[in-house]
C-alpha cells in the first residue's frame, strides 16, 4: 500500500523544506495556481470523496463549496491542530514530521475557497509540533511561499501559528474560534455556521491538520486515484493512532476499510502479553466502546457508525481482559467533567454527575440503581446542548453499561 | 411578517422574531433562564427548548428565529422530559436554602421547579462546596452555590451597560462569577444584576435580609433622582419603602435603572424626616424654645409673623425659593399664589449636575442635569409670565433687606447647600419659613418648618428632560402624622399672602394645567 500522509515521516529532516521539496513538495500548489481555478479545486478534493479526518467525517469538498464565493468580509481558514481526543496522537506526527506537507494542503484549500489568512491552532501541550510548524512558515516566507504573490503568482496568503492553552473543548470549531478571537473558549450557538460566519465574523473554513494533508496528494495524482483508495463512500488511507493493551502502540497509516481484527492482531501484534481482548474503542475516547465479538467491524466511517460507534478521530484504544471498565468508565466521565466548558447546563452538571456515579460504583460504594440512573442522566445529556461534548460523555457512558452491564452489577450492592 | 403556529395557534410573527418573542406576544409561556428580552441571547440554560416540525433536535426557543410555516411545539412529552432534566440539573448542585434566600418568592428557578419539575431529587452524591458571602463590591453580595451561570449579568454588564465587569471563570460545573482579581464590581449599574438573576445568587446589600418578597406591596413610580425620569417601582410594607425597582419602560429606561435611583431610597427614611411643624421663638437666638405645634396653631402663627414682618407691603417684600423636586402641581399654587401676591423675588434651584458634591453623568440613563422637574417647572413659569431670578439674587436682596419674608419650599436636596453657601445674607431675613421633607437647613434654620412630602409619598407630575410627561402616585404616607398632603399646605399659605385657592387634590390642579394653561396634556 502506499503512503499518503505518512509517506516522509521516516526520511532523514523530514520536518525541513529541502526534505519535502526534494520529494516533489510544493508542486501541486504549484499546478493550482498555474493551471486550475479555484473551483477545479474544489470538484478534484469532491471527486476524491475526502472526508475530514478529526472526528465527523464530514465530505472536505462539500465543506469548501458551503463557504460563499463572494464575501465582503475576509475569509478565513482555522486549521484544528488542537488535537485533544483521549487516545488521539496522529496529527501530532504530521506537526512534527512533515510541517511542510500541512502548509501545502493549507496553500490549496486557502486557494479553492479564496482565503487569504489561515490559523493553524495548535494544542497548547505541543511544544514542539508549534515551534516546527512555525520554523517552517518562516522558511516559506524566506522562499515567497507565503506572503504577497506568492510562486511568484497574483496570490497572498498569510499563515500564523497559535498556541491553544489545555482546553479540550477548543478543539470544536467554534470554541477554536472563540478562542482564536481571544475569548474564553466556549461553542457558539449555530446557526451561523462558520462557514457563513465564523473567525472574526468572516465566512471560515476548519480542517483538520491530517484532512489538510491529503490534500497535496489529491491534487498531484486526481480524485479518482484517491477515491480508488479505501473503500467506495470511506475512500483514502487514515492514520490510525493505536494505544491500550496491544505490542505495538503507534501510528499507522491504513487504508479505511481495514478491520479491528486486522489492526490489532495483524499490525499491531495482537493483545499485549497474549491476554485475550475485552473490547476496544475505536475512535478517540468519545466513540462508543466495541466488544471483542465486534472485531470483524470495518474501521471507516459508515461501518462504524452501523455499528453504533463511531470512527472519530482514528484513535484506537485496545482493553484487555484483565481490564476493568467500570475503572475506565469513571476514568472516562471524568475527564468529560474536568473539560466541560460549563455553558449548557445539561452537560456542565450532567457530566460531574455521571463522573461522580460512576466512580462510587468503582470504588464499591453504588447501588444497584445507580447504573440505571446513570442511563437515564445519559439520556438527558444527549442532544440537547450547544455542542457535542454532553453526547461525547454520555455515549461512551451508555455503552460502557449496555455492553458490559454484568461488571457493573458485580460491584453494586 | 412569517407565519406560525405554536400549539395550534396561528400567530403572526415579525421578522426578526425569534420562536421564544413570538410566544411571549401571543401569551404562550415558554419557561426561560439565560433569555431576557433586552440581552443578547446565551442559548445555554437549554430551559427554553421546544419541539420544531422537520427538526429531530429540540430548539432553543430563544436562540431559534421564526421561519413561515413553522410548527412548534412547546408541551409535547419530549419538551417536558427535557425541561424536568434541566431542572433536576440545575438543582444538583444549588444549596436549595429558599428559606433564607432573599429571592424566594419571586424566583424563576423556585416558580419553574414547581411548574415544570416538583420530583423529587435523585441526586445523592456530595454537592460542590463554592464560596458564600463574597463581598463582590460595594452594593452587591455574591452567593457563589446558588448561582446557575445564566450568564445574564455578563451580559448586562457586556451590551448595556458597557462596562465588563462581570466574567465566568474556571470551567464545567466549577464555573464561577468572578471580577477581575482584586476589582471591585462598583458600576453605578450594577443593581440591575440583581434584578435581572434568575436566582438568589447576587444579592443587593441594601435589601438583604431587609423582608420576604412576598410581604412587599408595588406602587408605579417616577425616579427623582435626575432629570431621565426613569419609570420604577417602589416596594413597601408597613409603610417602610425597601427597595425601588425599574419598571419596563421602552421609550425610556427599558428594563433598568441606576443605582442611585435605587439608593434614593435612604432619603425616605432617613432619621431627620419632618414629623410635625416646628415653630422657633427667636431663630437667631440660639437658646430660644423650640416646639412642635399642630398644623392650625402652627399656620396662625406664621400667619402673625408674616403679617408683623411685611406690614403693608403685602408680599411684594416676600421671596420664595422653589425646589426642582416640586411636582408641577405643587409649583404650579406656589407660582400664581406669589405671582398673584406680588412677589418678584421668586427663583429655582438648580441641583446642577448633582446634590453632596456628585457630579457623575453618562449617555445612557444618568443625566447631567440632577433636578427631577426642572424642565416642568420651567415651562409652567414661561407660561404664566413669570421670570425667575437666580438663587443668588434671592439671596442678596434678603442681604440688602429688599425681601423681608424668605419661603423655602420643598425637599432639601440641593437646597441645604444653596443655604449653606449664602446663609449669611439668607439669615438677614426677618421671617424665614420652611416646608420641607427633612429638618434640616434650611428647615432647622427657619422660624417655622411644615413638613412636606417626598414625591413617594404624594401624587404628582414631573417633565423630564425630555420633556415626557410623568405621572407618579403616593406609595406610602409621609412621615407626619395626621400630615395635610402637599396640595392642602400650599393652599394654606396661599391664603396667608390672601390669594384664594381651594383645591383639594393635585388632581384638580393638573386638570386647571391642562385646561386652562393647555400645558402637559
Amino acid at each position: 500500500m502506499e503512503l499518503i500522509v505518512s509517506k516522509n515521516f521516516n526520511k532523514k529532516d523530514s520536518y525541513k523544506l529541502e526534505t519535502y521539496l526534494a520529494g516533489g513538495g510544493y508542486e501541486a500548489i504549484k499546478k493550482c495556481l498555474s493551471s486550475m481555478k479555484p473551483a477545479d479545486v474544489i470538484e478534484e478534493v469532491k471527486k476524491s470523496g475526502l472526508r475530514g479526518r478529526g472526528g465527523a467525517g464530514f465530505p472536505t469538498g462539500m465543506k469548501w463549496s458551503f463557504v460563499p464565493k463572494e464575501s465582503s468580509v475576509p475569509k478565513y481558514l482555522a486549521v484544528n491542530a488542537d488535537e485533544g481526543e483521549p487516545g488521539t496522537f496522529k496529527d501530532r506526527l504530521v506537526l512534527e514530521l512533515d510541517p511542510h506537507l500541512l502548509l501545502e494542503g493549507i496553500m490549496i484549500a486557502s486557494y479553492a475557497v479564496g482565503i487569504g489568512t489561515a490559523y493553524v491552532y495548535i494544542r497548547g501541550e505541543y511544544k514542539k509540533a508549534f515551534d516546527t510548524v512555525h520554523d517552517a512558515i518562516k522558511e516559506c516566507y524566506q522562499k515567497g511561499f507565503l506572503g504577497e504573490n506568492i510562486f511568484g503568482k497574483n496570490y497572498k496568503l498569510d499563515i500564523h501559528v497559535h498556541a491553544g492553552a489545555g482546553a479540550y473543548i477548543c478543539g470544536e470549531e467554534t470554541g477554536l474560534i472563540e478562542s482564536l478571537e481571544g475569548r474564553r473558549g466556549q461553542p457558539r450557538l449555530k446557526p451561523p455556521f462558520p462557514a457563513v460566519s465564523g473567525l472574526f465574523m468572516g465566512p471560515t473554513v476548519i480542517n483538520n491538520v491530517e484532512t489538510l494533508a491529503f490534500v497535496p496528494s489529491i491534487i498531484n495524482k486526481g480524485g479518482e486515484w484517491f477515491s480508488a483508495i479505501g473503500t467506495p463512500k470511506n475512500s483514502g488511507t487514515r492514520l490510525f493512532g493505536v494505544s491500550g493493551s496491544v505490542e505495538k502502540p503507534g501510528v499507522y497509516e491504513l487504508e479505511l476499510g481495514i478491520t479491528a481484527r486486522k489492526l490489532i492482531y495483524e499490525i499491531c501484534g495482537g493483545v499485549k502479553g497474549g491476554k485475550k481482548l475485552k473490547g476496544f474503542i475505536p475512535g478517540g475516547l468519545s466513540a462508543p466502546i466495541m466488544t471483542a465479538e465486534e472485531l470483524d467491524t470495518p474501521l471507516d466511517f459508515d461501518s462504524l457508525a452501523k455499528a453504533g460507534s463511531m470512527a472519530g478521530s482514528g484513535g484506537v484504544i485496545a482493553i484487555s481482559e484483565d481490564a476493568s471498565i467500570p475503572k475506565i468508565a469513571a476514568r472516562t466521565a471524568d475527564f468529560y467533567a474536568h473539560e466541560s466548558c460549563g455553558q449548557c447546563t445539561q452537560c456542565r452538571e450532567g457530566t460531574r454527575w455521571v463522573s461522580q456515579l460512576f466512580n462510587k460504583i468503582y470504588q464499591g460504594r453504588g447501588k444497584k440503581k445507580d447504573i440505571d440512573l446513570i442511563l437515564d442522566v445519559c439520556s438527558n445529556m444527549m442532544g440537547q446542548t450547544i455542542c457535542v461534548l454532553s453526547d461525547a460523555c454520555a455515549m461512551p457512558s451508555i455503552a460502557f453499561i449496555k455492553k458490559f452491564r454484568h461488571e457493573f452489577e458485580a460491584l453494586v450492592k | 411578517m412569517p407565519n406560525i403556529i405554536i400549539d395550534g395557534n396561528q400567530i403572526e410573527a415579525m421578522a426578526t422574531d425569534t420562536i421564544l418573542s413570538a410566544a411571549s406576544r401571543a401569551g404562550i409561556e415558554i419557561p426561560h433562564f439565560c433569555y431576557h428580552p433586552e440581552l443578547q441571547y446565551a442559548g445555554s440554560c437549554r430551559m427554553c427548548m421546544v419541539e420544531v416540525e422537520k427538526s429531530p433536535k429540540l430548539l432553543t426557543a430563544c436562540s431559534t428565529m421564526v421561519s413561515e410555516g413553522m410548527i412548534v411545539r412547546t408541551s409535547t412529552e419530549k419538551v417536558k422530559k427535557a425541561r424536568a432534566a434541566v431542572l433536576e440539573f440545575l438543582l444538583i448542585n444549588h444549596p436549595l436554602d429558599c428559606p433564607i434566600c432573599d429571592k424566594a418568592g419571586e424566583c424563576p428557578l423556585q416558580d419553574n421547579y414547581y411548574k415544570y419539575s416538583a420530583r423529587e431529587s435523585r441526586y445523592e452524591e456530595e454537592k460542590w462546596h463554592k464560596r458564600k458571602k463574597i463581598d463582590l463590591g460595594p452594593t452587591i453580595t455574591h452567593d457563589e452555590e446558588r448561582c446557575i451561570l445564566c450568564t445574564r449579568c455578563v451580559r448586562f454588564m457586556q451590551d448595556i451597560a458597557r462596562s465588563p465587569q462581570l466574567v465566568v471563570t474556571r470551567r464545567g460545573s466549577k464555573n464561577t462569577l468572578s471580577t477581575y482579581p482584586g476589582a471591585a464590581f462598583d458600576n453605578p449599574y450594577s443593581l440591575n444584576t440583581v434584578d435581572i438573576c434568575p436566582v438568589g445568587a447576587l444579592t443587593s446589600k441594601d435589601f438583604r435580609f431587609k423582608c420576604r418578597a412576598w410581604y412587599l406591596k408595588s406602587s408605579r413610580s417616577v425616579c427623582p433622582f435626575c432629570a431621565t425620569g426613569c419609570s420604577t417601582v417602589i416596594q413597601h410594607d408597613q409603610n417602610v419603602v425597601h427597595r425601588i425597582l425599574p419598571d419596563k419602560n421602552e421609550k425610556i429606561n427599558g428594563s433598568f435603572m441606576c443605582d442611585y435611583g435605587r439608593l434614593f431610597r435612604k432619603h425616605i427614611s432617613s432619621e431627620n424626616r419632618m414629623t410635625a411643624p416646628v415653630i422657633k421663638n427667636n431663630r437667631k437666638d440660639a437658646s430660644s424654645i423650640t416646639t412642635e405645634e399642630s398644623y392650625d396653631k402652627a399656620f396662625t402663627l406664621i400667619g402673625e409673623r408674616l403679617a408683623s414682618v411685611l406690614k403693608n407691603d403685602g408680599a411684594k417684600q416676600a421671596g420664595i425659593l422653589l425646589s426642582p423636586y416640586l411636582s408641577v402641581e405643587e409649583a404650579y399654587i406656589i407660582l400664581k399664589t406669589f405671582y398673584e401676591a406680588g412677589s418678584s423675588h421668586i427663583a429655582l434651584i438648580d441641583c446642577g449636575e448633582g446634590i453632596d458634591g456628585f457630579n457623575f453623568s453618562d449617555d445612557y440613563l444618568i443625566s447631567k442635569d440632577k433636578s427631577p422637574n426642572k424642565t416642568g417647572i420651567l415651562e409652567l413659569a414661561k407660561k404664566m409670565g413669570i421670570n425667575f431670578i437666580k438663587p443668588e439674587a434671592l439671596a442678596s436682596a434678603a442681604g440688602t433687606k429688599k425681601v423681608r419674608a424668605l419661603v423655602f419650599a420643598g425637599p432639601p436636596f440641593g437646597m441645604s447647600e444653596y443655604y449653606e453657601k449664602n446663609k449669611a445674607e439668607l439669615d438677614s431675613a426677618d421671617f424665614i419659613l420652611s416646608l420641607c421633607s427633612h429638618f434640616q437647613a434650611p428647615a432647622s434654620r427657619s422660624d417655622a418648618a411644615m413638613p412636606f412630602s417626598l414625591w413617594c409619598e404624594s401624587e404628582g407630575h414631573f417633565v423630564n428632560k425630555r420633556n415626557m410627561v410623568r405621572h407618579y402616585c403616593a406609595a406610602v404616607c409621609s412621615p407626619a402624622k395626621d400630615a395635610p398632603d402637599n396640595i392642602q399646605v400650599l393652599c394654606r399659605l396661599a391664603s396667608l399672602f390672601k390669594v384664594k385657592m381651594d383645591y383639594r387634590s393635585p388632581v384638580e390642579v393638573y386638570n386647571d394645567i391642562k385646561n386652562q394653561m393647555h400645558l402637559f396634556e
